[in-house]
């Protein structure tokens, strides 16, 4: 399964994305890099209709489905596509853990209906692959920020698209939790056929973990690379693209990135 | 403790419907005519206060969650000062029978909420805080033309109506005045009950919740639309009763810590149980006292002893 982006553009008044065109792989998580303000958040908000924006985001199906263009389909359709998982839960009002993860089954229920007993247990069994089942019962405002991420992240196993867009998901936890959620992502996508995008702050973390690595910057794509694949020289240089001179280096089969003196 | 709350506050129902007879015990001694006359006012205003707390108490909590703010109340899109302004405009220029004032009531609520949500999508974002300001807007509009009446009216008969009305009171039911409302509300809050899981998916933020699928624009509409009609069929027929639907449903999330259909039953009964032990209280005193009176005077107490018992815990 191939999700191709053409010419994409995103933007309120003006645009912040110009004209930007990737191509994503199922069973690849791929990582969006830029400094602050280049329009990853922008992009991917773009991506799932909450900005205006124009030109097309084609998913190609494996089995010799139709294409379709993802830019046409309605919200509640887009929802069955595609989750997104904010840097930041909004969710402000007190409920059971298990609660906010059934929230994920709403772009498939029908509209007059509730959350059943098999919705339960998938939600308990998604909440287990994240390490939270302990905290099914607990109230998800009392939750540490990272806490909170996890279980969201376990509202995203229950949604099961195909495609998963997060801004930021290691922001707000320690290192452990960190590497643990990188984990979770790779081996949700790489099991399950899944196309992963992350915005990601760290680039080692995306080299380490991600399989292609999108490099942005002032609303433009700057360069793509293939950690697993590309030399470190030629990732040296596209890094430096965004981050100034970096040197890429390799040990212990952990990529290594370090700031070269001027 | 769940439990406990539940029956006490069933228990109170119960207590108060049954305080009636007791009030009757002077009427005993009296004519089996008296004693039926007063059932059929007695009774009728039980049930009233009854439905009505259960009715304010629920939308409430509606509001509260709708407007993610715990603080919110049914005032906060001109409910109230909506039914106000079609109550006065009744008593000036109509001249109407209670059942008019009711009925203009039921009107002025429902047009002054409907003129928030025109106001909120004429600006072209219709997101919360659009919303609240279109509603303090129209709070403002409907305060403005409410004062304009009281200054051209009577002062030795209208005005004094128009006060009566505005601070509330349940000394005028009877039993015909209650099915329509009654329907009314009842419907109301059966769907509310219906689709409680869904509006928990507006205390998401408006981009989190679309991404879910949710259409957050007509959901919000939709449930808004639900709890101002229960509110207006109880206040055009009750007038204004403060403090309730700030109180019931505030108090039953801080306890439950939840939001469930368990906290929006909660959130009900003490409505019930604030109203009735309200309403026992404004008739037992020499002249009927307007029933709002004694719900802020009851209920804010109430209020900061949770808060202080919570705090404590």
């Amino acid at each position: 399964m191939k999700l191709e982006v053409t010419g994409f553009s995103a933007g309120y008044k003006k645009p912040i994305v110009s004209n930007v065109s990737f191509t994503l792989r199922s069973k690849t998580l791929t990582a969006l890099l830029g400094p602050n303000g280049c329009g990853k958040t922008t992009l991917i908000k773009g991506l799932c209709h909450l900005i205006p924006s124009s030109g097309s985001c084609m998913l190609l199906p494996d089995n010799g489905h139709a294409t379709y263009n993802l830019m046409q389909l309605s919200s509640r359709k887009l929802a069955q596509r595609i989750s997104y998982i904010p840097q930041k839960s909004s969710l402000c009002a007190s409920m059971p853990v298990l609660d906010a993860v059934l929230m994920g089954f709403q772009p498939f229920l029908p509209l007059l209906s509730r959350t059943g007993k098999s919705h339960r247990a998938a939600a308990l069994s998604a909440l287990e692959t994240v390490g939270m089942q302990d905290f099914a019962a607990h109230d998800f405002c009392t939750l540490s920020e990272g806490q909170k991420q996890l279980c969201i992240l376990a509202r995203t196993l229950v949604q099961n698209t195909d495609i998963l867009f997060l801004d930021e998901p290691d922001s707000a936890l320690d290192y452990p939790n960190r590497n643990k959620i990188l984990n979770i992502l790779q081996n949700i996508v790489y099991d399950n056929n899944k196309v992963g995008l992350l915005i990601l702050h760290d680039p080692c973390t995306a080299l380490n973990h991600c399989n292609q690595l999108l490099l942005m910057k002032e609303g433009r794509l700057v360069g793509s690379v293939y950690p697993g694949q590309d030399s470190e020289s030629v990732l040296s240089k596209a890094l430096s693209r965004l981050y100034g001179p970096v040197q890429v280096f390799r040990q212990h089969n952990q990529f290594f990135l370090y700031p070269l003196q001027q | 403790m769940t439990a406990l709350v539940f029956t006490g506050a069933a228990f109170f129902l119960s207590l108060c419907t049954g305080k009636y007879p007791l009030s009757l015990t002077v009427l005993f001694s009296g004519n089996e005519a008296a004693l039926r006359v007063f059932q059929t006012l007695r009774l009728p205003r039980t049930v009233m206060a009854l439905c009505a707390g259960f009715c304010l108490g629920c939308a409430g909590m509606v509001y509260q969650i709708i407007f993610q703010n715990p603080l919110a109340s049914p005032d906060i899109i001109g409910v109230s000062s909506g039914a106000s302004v079609g109550a006065a405009s009744a008593i000036l220029f109509f001249h109407a029978s209670p059942a008019g004032i009711t009925g203009w009531a039921f009107a002025g609520a429902l047009s002054a909420v409907f003129l928030a949500f025109a106001l909120t999508s004429l600006t072209g974002q219709k997101n919360l805080a659009t919303m609240v300001l279109s509603g303090i807007a129209v709070n403002a509009l409907a305060q403005s033309v409410l004062m304009m009446l009281k200054f051209t009216a009577d002062p030795e008969k209208e005005l004094a109506s128009i006060e009566y009305w505005i601070m509330g009171s349940l000394g005028s039911i009877t039993a015909s005045k209650i099915p329509v409302p009654l329907i009314v509300s009842a419907s109301g809050i059966f769907l509310l009950f219906f689709f409680c899981q869904k509006m928990l998916l507006l205390s998401l933020s408006d981009d989190e919740a679309r991404t879910l699928g949710v259409p957050v624009t007509l959901l919000r509409l939709f449930l808004l639309s639900l709890a101002t009609l229960v509110v207006a069929a109880t206040v055009s027929v009750t007038g204004l009763i403060s403090f309730i639907g700030l109180l019931a449903p505030h108090t039953a999330r801080l306890l439950l810590k939840t939001n469930g259909r368990t906290t929006l039953f909660l959130s009900g009964l003490l409505g019930s149980a604030l109203l009735l032990t309200a309403d026992l209280i404004a008739r037992s005193t020499a002249t009927e006292l307007p029933v709002s009176i004694l719900t802020s005077v009851l209920g804010a107490p109430f209020l900061l002893w949770i808060l202080f018992r919570e705090g404590r815990t």
